[in-house]
């Protein structure tokens, strides 16, 4: 179960930045995003307004389709960058 | 004048030509060809450039890359930048990557002195090359209106 803040800032990123003609509140967090119509260049200006949005930096092993072809997915790669990132 | 199709086809048989021209692959060791192709809105990558200039550029180009898209003045060209994106998407097309991680500096597109376009591999895209086995790239890239566009044209070896 995603958290609503972190669910809800994803969703203002891609509204922004994905270009899709459906407002992102219309997409569920399984939605494919690449068939809601997000091109290979859309997704690099999601993965930049995420990495500042959640202070994140996605590493190239994390640079494939499937960790921004969903809310979910996205959701899942932000939690362990920020794990990694978490102070012991 | 020529439409939007008729150029990419233009484009597509310039590649197809230019590596049959300089394939030294024995014919009987030719393998079946790959061809890439994507097309991409010059706007795109102006509203890009636009917004976060430098995080944009450093993430997803080489600095060779921008050193050839660069005016005398510095700025950086959106349409030079639109192109070689293209290429990198078509390059990942006719590699028929499905979920790799393939970064983009992996994939560099270089232009001689006359403006022939040539793609240079590392890392994991040439790995991937390897292992798809193709040994031989074309690429061409398209200016058509607002859009800028690649095709990519790989031949694999199968000895």
């Amino acid at each position: 179960m995603l958290s609503v803040e972190r669910s809800d800032e994803i969703r203002r990123v891609i509204d922004a930045h994905a270009r899709l003609a459906v407002n992102a509140t219309t997409l569920t967090d399984e939605t494919d995003l690449f068939g809601a119509g997000m091109t290979s260049h859309a997704s690099v200006n999601v993965m930049l307004a995420l990495e500042a949005a959640f202070d994140v930096e996605f590493p190239d092993r994390m640079l494939k389709r499937s960790v921004f072809a969903s809310i979910q997915a996205i959701a899942a790669a932000i939690e362990e960058l920020q794990a990694v990132d978490a102070p012991v | 004048m020529a439409s939007e199709v008729e150029r990419l086809q233009a484009a597509l048989a310039g590649a197809l030509a230019g590596l049959a021209g300089r394939d030294q692959t024995p014919q009987s060791c030719r393998g079946p060809l790959s061809v890439g192709l994507d097309v991409l809105e010059v706007g795109e990558v102006a509203l890009s450039l636009a917004a976060q200039p430098e995080r944009y550029a450093r993430r997803v180009y080489t600095d060779a890359e921008l050193c050839e898209c660069r005016s005398s003045c510095g700025t950086l060209d959106p349409f030079a930048l639109a192109q070689r994106f293209a290429a990198k998407e078509a390059t990942l097309k006719a590699f028929r990557v499905l979920d790799e991680c393939i970064p983009w500096h992996s994939i560099s597109v270089r232009c001689d002195n006359l403006g022939k376009p040539s793609l240079e591999l590392t890392g994991a895209a040439a790995a991937l090359a390897d292992l798809r086995g193709f040994g031989e790239l074309e690429v061409s890239l398209i200016r058509v209106g607002g859009l800028a566009a690649s095709v990519v044209v790989a031949r694999s070896q199968t000895c």
